[in-house]
């Protein structure tokens, strides 16, 4: 893992942005983390996230199309950059790796 | 709403794609409360980010504000309660006033010049710290309330007042003033300006 490791929701952004793909943008990221984890997100939440994924240098901005429906203010799309898939599977990893041989938690005794 | 939205959103310094989705969003659920759940929760980042990122143009801010708040406050004060006619009406005003409510409040005129030094101040300070200024406005008002509560807290709450006059004075003090100086801010803030860059 970098030096500068992923936080939780910045991992939960970066997959739910892999997971929309090329389209991914506030609206869908913010729809695919409540889809998945049943959670309801803040844009500025997201978009905060982004910020930092963006300095890190794990997903890069392309503006879209702008519509009335959106005030006329253009869609910033997010696209993962090849860094940002390293990044997801070294994170894939080390938590595999720490889940690996956990005994099951039951009646929360661990 | 989706122009309210717009101008709030733009005037707060937000990413105009974020204001886009906020309105898309509320387009979406056509829920009020969502949509400003969405926008002030988005300000509220913006404002946390930035008084992080220019801790200086913060401390200038409060500075600002507050010779601003004390200094305009005497003067308006002190100008408005020059002539005795100008007393009289206030006399006569706060006791129309304290008759149409029913307890005693404070005279108009000073409330009626506080709530004007509250929207200038606001105004005074967005205007000098852009394109922050709204940030920065609200880093001053955080300053006003937490002397405000210290003050409060110190002196306590003046128990010779009915508790309608005493909760009338904290609701102007901690709700409507610093609402009327974020109101300034927000004026004060005029949106973009393509010469100043968001650092």
């Amino acid at each position: 893992m970098s030096r500068e490791s992923l936080g939780h929701f910045e991992l939960v952004v970066l997959l739910a942005a892999v997971r929309v793909g090329d389209d991914a943008y506030g609206i869908s990221i913010a729809d695919t983390i409540r889809e998945k984890t049943g959670k309801d997100v803040l844009l500025g939440s997201v978009y905060a996230a982004l910020e930092r994924l963006e300095k890190k240098g794990l997903v890069q901005f392309r503006l879209g199309e702008s519509t009335a429906e959106r005030g006329g203010k253009a869609k910033k799309h997010v696209r993962v950059t090849a860094k940002g898939l390293r990044e997801i599977k070294e994170a894939q990893r080390a938590l595999a790796a720490l889940w690996r041989g956990l005994p099951a938690l039951q009646g929360g005794a661990a | 709403m989706k122009r309210l939205l717009l101008w709030i959103g733009l005037h707060a310094g937000l990413d105009d794609a974020l204001v886009g989705d906020i309105v898309e969003d509320s387009g979406r659920s056509r829920s009020v409360f969502r949509a400003c759940r969405q926008l002030f929760s988005a300000i509220a980042h913006r404002i946390a980010l930035d008084v992080r990122a220019h801790v200086w143009l913060a401390s200038r801010a409060i500075a600002l504000g507050w010779m601003a708040q004390l200094g305009l406050g005497r003067v308006l004060s002190d100008t408005l309660l020059r002539s005795s006619y100008a007393w009289q009406v206030n006399l006569q005003a706060e006791r129309w006033l304290d008759a149409t409510l029913g307890f005693p409040v404070l005279p108009p005129i000073p409330l009626i010049a506080g709530g004007s030094v509250a929207i200038l101040v606001g105004w005074l300070v967005s205007s000098f710290h852009r394109p922050y200024g709204v940030s920065m406005a609200a880093c001053f008002l955080a300053s006003l309330w937490f002397v405000g509560a210290g003050l409060t807290g110190t002196r306590g709450l003046p128990n010779w007042l009915p508790p309608a006059s005493v909760a009338f004075q904290l609701a102007m003090s901690f709700c409507v003033l610093p609402a009327l100086t974020m109101f300034g801010a927000f004026i004060g803030a005029s949106s973009r300006d393509p010469n100043l860059e968001r650092a």
